[in-house]
């Protein structure tokens, strides 16, 4: 670990949207939690401030010194105390242990058709936004891509190592390496399952934005939009991804507006949409504010949280796959 | 028109890419995080000598206007600073000073430390009033958040109006879309507002913010959160590098390159023990009898390799230059005007 | 002003001698010319020895050691990590001396164990792999500043009189005894002379100086010793080089960090501590044979403490300690030598001399009762947490409902910045800095010095740059000495104190 390095110039705390945000106290900012605290002899676990992070890697990318800051938070994570787990993470482990997945799924319109591709919409698609993985799955067909979506496979895990139950993660990559086993593709709609995949389990999986790069698709979409440039795309997956969300979009004829903070955190990641409701839709909140003030008709994004988090504020919210998705 | 690789997004990168764009070349701008000039007090220290109007072009921005000539300033400590161009509310003219400040606090935040600057304004012959907001602001908290809401801003003004001198000094706390409200709030309480000078803050993020959108309005391809890795050269001539962000790598070709990755502050060049190296294992290093003084080696512009060649296409650019002048306060002029000089090298090759 | 006993020197003997005295209900009044612990008893590696490093050397100081390892861990829990301790030998090092380590342990009563190297590096993993005889001891690490503080609270609910800043400047002799002391009380507290009954001159490398000022000769060698501070904690043991006791052979983990040390060459005068580049090197690469991760380190201070030896110089003198009566005075005691860890035996030594001198019969009580309570590591934040690691008992007087943070290096509390200033005792940045720890961190107060000063300007007119720059120069000693990241840490510090806000440039 490189923690070790922190000079305390404070980028971290300047570039946080935590601890920025005016709801976000109590949260001793990624120098106080992910450098400071952990090098007291005194305690084990530092409590539940080890979850009051996005884990939008932003203060990384401020970190003049090259600081690991998100994984330094994902190792407080790990270390947690039982007692440390907050309601809303009780819940999605109770829905991991019932259905599998974090929320309980609502999607209907599996796929099992024995194709060589599978969709992987994740769990806020299969339970909460139901309309955005139809929209993908329309999307790849009119693409040409056939493809599954297995009733299965099971959450990712990323949300879990989030919040510190790195063994239940495991127990899951298991039972979704089986059933990935029967196909040659996987693509995914959420840049956290992406990075997953391919960090954890090893497989190459792609991101609905890459998969759209190659294929030219058109959009009818009217209006001005913004950007929502997801933190786990950009600052986790890949920044040329992010650099091609925008670019597919234009090219597709989509009006898009580039605002400054277009890839800035939501709130929503991190677990801090479960653990932290009023934090997270404070955050949201705000962002929504700085959107409005541009006067654009909405707003396109590429991943799951930020379409939940940002839609809930009562703007129009769209994912790259509705955006670009054939109309019915 | 002819491609150029500038490694490094700090003030010297930008400015580099910015200047390289104008002039139509087209411009790769690689740095390891978000750009950042962060650690700066937005201000210019001293008169750059060949850039000024360049420089000035630069920072033009319809947010934020600059003041140009002898200026002279507060720090958040109250310690006076001098400089040759500021934002607007950073300084006055020199000579100029005013006779009352009164210096607005948040108890316990260190955003500005009122009894500290209190006591040098009066070393200084300025008399010294103190405003303490009533909110709470956890120290380690910015101030920008604080002031983010409206009321925030309706209380200052609301309590400006109770103060009687000449000069309110506010801390460093304004974005740099938000620099408006400091006009506004001269308006409303009818004197001078100056903001702090302050490193590591607002100002410095300020002058990023602004910095980066005029390279990427000049056209310049900005890859943040990538870092090269490896430059592919071959005898004198740099003619790609590999770049990596994420879980990606690539490479890229390249007609030239500007090395911008700053001095030992922002890891550019790797510190072993206490000295300077390059990370790429090609440049030549070379060394101050202070260790932190120095940086890449040039001969007439270029840099030079280890094998002693001078390459044919590769520049330096900011901190990262071997200087022996360089010292703390000219940081931003010295490195906007190295980057003028780099250019200039370029051009000539 | 009459007291019975004068105490000149707040260090750890001077307070343990003010505790001693006031707890046999003698009337004293102890002074320090600058802070308590200033000198050498805050300039040490915090090491409570467990007897081992003496064994074969110095057999008695090694006993001292051993009796007082215990007492100590009875009566100030607070403030010792009872790390336990390992003394490892490496292939270059003389086999023999194993052996006699081990015969001497037994000898001298200082409990050890020898364990297989396998069991040394499973319990301590950064140990150098190639480790070859491994004894376990009951070493520890002790918080000096800590001790002294809650040694100084409890003379004085005794009864006994305190005070810091406060120089003695000359004495009186009329026929051969010190019938006058004068003293020049930096905050005024202290307007007449003391006339007391006994001096005890307790004033460690100053110890012929305060002598001096009554006609006396007091002989103690001066050595000087530099110790490095590494940004976290770099083992879990305090961990000895099992050969005779040299430079560069003890880490011992405290607090955040590891202290590693130490030096010895002779000392020109007290205040002749600095560091030199040489032997931070040295001590680097000395204590990188034993715990190989030091190699590539960050150390984040290096500091020097001039220690009295009595009897020759460096490695050669003994650790003991000696009492001296005035050699031409009746009422003078001088106490010099010893170490930290038997701070109280010499105290109670001297404190018998005195009592006997004053013919007071009551017995020493310093062994039997506690100087604090265990350290509280359950609940709140860390912050709260370390409350009573650094103040004992007093923790109780700081609010907790405040939970700002000051310093973040060292999770000190903005209320306990408050509480230390309310004592009235902590005149500069530095003697907040000893009591409280803000500062002590590896930005070295860069991040809270300009906050702690802020809040002292709430209650005492000061010049701030001076003040500032006394002790910012101060910590910077380290930093100019150190390597990779601190020097990092080194030019963000000039940009900011010295380009922004002109510190350099306004003297």
């Amino acid at each position: 670990m490189n923690e070790d390095r922190c000079i305390k110039c404070g980028s971290c705390t300047r570039a946080c949207p935590v601890l920025n945000d005016p709801l976000g106290p109590g949260f001793p900012g990624p120098r106080g939690a992910g450098v400071d605290a952990p090098r007291f002899p005194e305690r084990d676990s530092i409590g539940q401030i080890a979850l009051m992070c996005t884990m939008c890697h932003a203060c990384e990318w401020a970190c003049p010194s090259g600081i690991s800051l998100t994984l330094s938070m994902l190792r407080l994570r790990s270390g947690l105390n039982e007692a440390d787990r907050l309601p809303g993470h009780r819940r999605m482990m109770d829905n991991i242990a019932s259905c599998g997945r974090t929320v309980s799924t609502e999607f209907k319109g599996w796929r099992e058709e024995g194709n060589r591709t599978l969709y992987f919409p994740g769990c806020i698609g299969l339970g909460r936004l139901t309309h955005l993985t139809e929209a993908a799955s329309s999307l790849l067909t009119a693409l040409g891509v056939s493809h599954d979506i297995s009733s299965a496979a099971v959450c990712c895990g990323s949300p879990l190592l989030k919040i510190g139950a790195t063994g239940v993660a495991e127990d899951l990559r298991r039972r979704n390496m089986e059933v990935f086993s029967r196909y040659d593709r996987v693509i995914t709609s959420c840049p956290g399952c992406t990075n997953q995949l391919r960090e954890v389990y090893g497989i190459r999986a792609e991101h609905m934005v890459e998969v759209l790069k190659g294929s030219d698709p058109r959009s009818k979409l009217d209006g001005r939009w913004a950007l929502q440039v997801p933190c786990h795309l950009k600052r986790g997956l890949s920044p040329w991804a992010a650099d091609d969300m925008a670019s597919v979009l234009v090219a597709a004829g989509v009006d898009v507006v580039r605002v400054p903070g277009e890839d800035c955190c939501c709130g929503g990641g991190g677990g801090m949409l479960a653990g932290f409701p009023e934090t997270s839709s404070s955050i949201a909140r705000n962002k929504v504010q700085m959107y409005r003030s541009t006067g654009v008709d909405g707003i396109i994004t590429a991943c799951p949280f930020c379409s939940l988090n940002l839609g809930r504020q009562g703007i129009r919210v769209l994912d790259i796959g509705e955006a670009l998705a054939p109309k019915r | 028109m002819s491609r150029v690789l500038v490694i490094g997004n700090g003030a010297a990168g930008l400015f580099s890419s910015w200047l390289l764009a104008r002039k139509g070349q087209e411009v790769v701008l690689v740095g390891r995080g978000t750009p950042s000039t962060s650690m700066s007090t937005g201000c210019i220290r001293t008169r750059p000598e060949g850039c000024e109007r360049e420089m000035a072009e630069f920072l033009v921005n319809e947010h934020m206007p600059w003041a140009v000539g002898a200026r002279a300033g507060l720090s958040k400590i109250g310690t006076p600073f001098r400089c040759w161009m500021a934002p607007s509310h950073s300084t006055w003219k020199y000579g100029e000073a005013p006779g009352s400040v009164t210096v607005v606090s948040i108890e316990g935040h260190p955003a500005i430390h009122v009894r500290i600057a209190s006591s040098l304004l009066i070393a200084q012959g300025i008399r010294a009033e103190h405003l303490s907001l009533p909110i709470a602001v956890p120290p380690e908290v910015p101030l920008t958040a604080a002031f983010r809401s409206e009321g925030s801003w309706e209380l200052l003004a609301k309590a400006l109006r109770t103060t009687s001198s000449d000069a309110v000094l506010l801390p460093a706390m304004v974005p740099l879309r938000e620099y408006g409200r400091l006009d506004a709030l001269e308006r409303q309480c009818g004197r001078k507002v100056l903001e702090a000078v302050t490193p590591l803050g607002p100002p410095g993020l300020r002058l990023t913010e602004l910095m980066h959108a005029r390279a990427a309005g000049a056209g310049v391809t900005i890859w943040d959160g990538r870092r090269v890795t490896a430059l592919d050269i071959k005898g004198d001539t740099v003619r790609g590098a590999t770049v990596s962000g994420g879980s990606e790598v690539k490479e890229v070709a390249t007609d030239a390159a500007v090395i911008a990755t700053g001095g030992p502050l922002v890891d550019g060049l790797n510190i072993k023990g206490r000295e300077l190296d390059d990370p790429f294992g090609v440049f030549q290093v070379a060394r101050s009898t202070d260790a932190l003084r120095g940086g890449y080696a040039s001969r007439e512009g270029m840099m030079v390799r280890v094998d002693g060649r001078r390459m044919a296409n590769a520049v330096a650019a900011g901190d990262c230059v071997y200087s022996e002048r360089r010292d703390h306060g000219s940081g931003l002029a010295g490195a906007l005007d190295s980057a003028r000089m780099a250019v200039m090298a370029l051009e000539g090759a | 002003m009459r007291k019975d006993v004068l105490i000149i020197g707040g260090g750890a003997t001077g307070a343990g001698i003010a505790r001693d005295l006031a707890l046999r209900g003698v009337d004293c009044l102890l002074l320090d010319m600058g802070d308590f612990c200033h000198g050498a008893s805050g300039g040490n590696h915090g090491l409570l020895h467990s007897g081992g490093r003496y064994v074969v050397k110095d057999p008695g100081s090694a006993a001292e050691c051993a009796v007082e390892n215990t007492v100590l861990k009875r009566i100030a829990p607070f403030c010792i990590e009872d790390t336990g301790g390992l003394f490892v030998s490496l292939p270059e090092d003389d086999p023999l001396f194993a052996d006699r380590f081990k015969d001497a342990c037994r000898s001298t009563g200082v409990p050890t164990e020898e364990i297989g190297a396998e069991e040394a590096t499973s319990s301590e993993p950064g140990l150098n792999p190639l480790a070859v005889r491994c004894f376990r001891v009951p070493d520890g690490s002790v918080d000096p500043f800590s001790l002294v503080q809650a040694n100084i609270c409890d003379a004085r609910e005794a009864g006994a009189l305190a005070l810091n800043h406060c120089a003695v400047t000359g004495m009186t002799v009329e026929d051969g005894r010190i019938v006058r002391v004068d003293v020049q009380d930096r905050r005024g507290r202290l307007s007449s002379p003391i006339v007391p009954e006994v001096v005890v001159n307790a004033s460690g490398a100053w110890v012929a100086d305060v002598a001096g000022l009554a006609a006396c000769t007091a002989r103690a060698g001066l050595d000087q010793g530099s110790m490095l501070v590494t940004y976290g904690r770099q083992c879990r043991h305090v961990i000895n080089r099992l050969r005779e006791p040299s430079n560069g052979d003890i880490a011992v983990p405290s607090h955040t960090s590891t202290v590693l040390g130490t030096t010895s060459r002779p000392a020109r005068s007290p205040d002749d501590s600095a560091v030199t580049r040489e032997d931070v090197d040295f001590l680097l690469r000395e204590t990188s044979a034993l715990l190989p991760s030091l190699r590539g380190c960050r150390i984040v201070r290096a500091y020097g403490g001039v220690r009295p030896l009595l009897g020759g110089n460096g490695r050669e003198a003994s650790r003991s300690f000696s009492i001296t009566r005035g050699d031409a005075v009746d009422n003078l005691v001088s106490v010099a030598g010893g170490k930290l860890t038997t701070y109280r035996l010499m105290a109670e030594k001297v404190s018998d001399t005195v009592c006997d001198m004053l013919g007071n019969s009551s017995g020493c009580r310093t062994h039997l009762e506690a100087l604090g309570p265990p350290a509280d590591v359950e609940g709140g934040s860390i912050a709260l947490a370390r409350l009573r690691r650094k103040y004992g008992r007093m923790a109780s007087s700081i609010s907790t409902s405040d939970t700002r943070v000051i310093c973040s290096c060292e999770q000190v509390l903005r209320s306990e910045v408050t509480a230390v200033l309310k004592t009235g005792d902590a005149l500069t940045l530095a003697d907040v800095m000893r009591r409280t720890r803000a500062g002590m961190g590896y930005c070295q107060g860069l991040d809270c010095t300009l906050s702690v000063l802020e809040l002292m300007m709430q209650g005492a007119k000061m010049d701030p740059l001076l003040a500032l720059r006394e002790f910012l120069r101060e910590r910077e000693h380290g930093i100019s000495q150190a390597s990779g990241d601190q020097l990092r840490q080194g030019l963000l510090r000039e940009h900011v104190l010295n380009g922004v806000y002109g510190m350099g440039e306004m003297e």
